[in-house]
């Protein structure tokens, strides 16, 4: 349809909406209307989404996936004698 | 090492132990580089230390800790991306596309209710496996943008970026990482 963005466009368009750039009112008008009629963009807005807020909790408490790593002796040691010299110099 | 003079709150013998692994797994999830992450957490106790006057005693102390740790991460990406000047390779988006540019296959990895992918715990093991494999530059954005909420803005200045540059990265990782949890999504666990 004419003036209508395609998906690769819409996929900018998003992007670049998640990062606040301002977008032209023809291309918001055109966004909306790909998305209120495109479900697998609609899903694809929300799946990005999806992955930003994973993203910021990775590591943390939130991710139920976070991993088990733990500092080795060695950087325990490490970091002991680190705070160590830093308090006496 | 005697609990610090200064600030009778703030205990740190007892840092390492209590707070260690947590704020490096955190490290981890945002260098994903095992000496990376410990040298921020080093770099983060003695912080603490020389800065324990200014503790306000306000909140808890981890959560005081895992504030430095946040600007030591960001100081840690900003030093390592002026260091590696390896340009990324030309990024393949348009193989995601036809020609006209419709999406060559479905991106979604369900067909419905995305939101429910949070509550699948092997969408977060793939997102940790996919980021792992981003070219560096669109990690070291996306991790500033989208992990640690920086706006555009301070990543541009961190990164030293225009805010075009910026948006082709950020584009480009958010379709690499969406395109690469898909393509290793079995739909169990």
């Amino acid at each position: 349809m004419f003036g209508m963005p395609s998906c690769k466009e819409v996929s900018r368009l998003v992007s670049e909406s998640m990062d606040n750039k301002k977008l032209p009112l023809r291309k918001r008008f055109g966004l909306w209307m790909h998305l209120h009629m495109c479900d697998v963009c609609k899903g694809f807005v929300a799946q990005l989404k999806a992955i930003r807020k994973a993203a910021g909790q990775l590591g943390t408490a939130d991710d139920p996936a976070s991993s088990d790593a733990t500092l080795s002796a060695e950087a325990r040691e490490r970091i002991q004698r680190a705070m160590r010299d830093s308090g006496t110099s | 090492m005697q609990p610090n003079p200064a600030n009778p709150q703030l205990d740190p013998t007892i840092w390492l132990d209590q707070f260690g692994d947590s704020l490096y797994r955190y490290a981890m999830s945002r260098l994903r580089d095992p000496e990376a992450a410990e040298e921020v957490v080093q770099e983060t106790f003695v912080s603490g230390l020389k800065a324990a006057s200014q503790y306000s005693g306000q909140g808890a102390e981890g959560a005081w800790l895992m504030g430095i740790l946040k600007r030591k991460v960001i100081d840690f990406v900003r030093a390592r991306s002026r260091q590696v000047s390896t340009p990324d390779v030309e990024d393949p988006i348009d193989s995601l596309f036809t020609e006209s540019g419709h999406w060559r296959n479905d991106p979604r990895i369900v067909e419905s209710q995305p939101d429910a992918l949070l509550e699948r715990t092997e969408f977060w093991q793939m997102l940790r496996q996919c980021l792992s494999g981003l070219p560096q530059r669109q990690a070291d954005v996306f991790t500033l943008r989208e992990m640690e909420g920086l706006s555009g803005e301070d990543v541009c200045k961190e990164l030293e970026l225009t805010s075009s540059n910026l948006w082709v990265l950020l584009h480009r990782a958010r379709l690499r990482l969406s395109a690469c949890i898909k393509s290793h999504w079995t739909g169990d666990a």
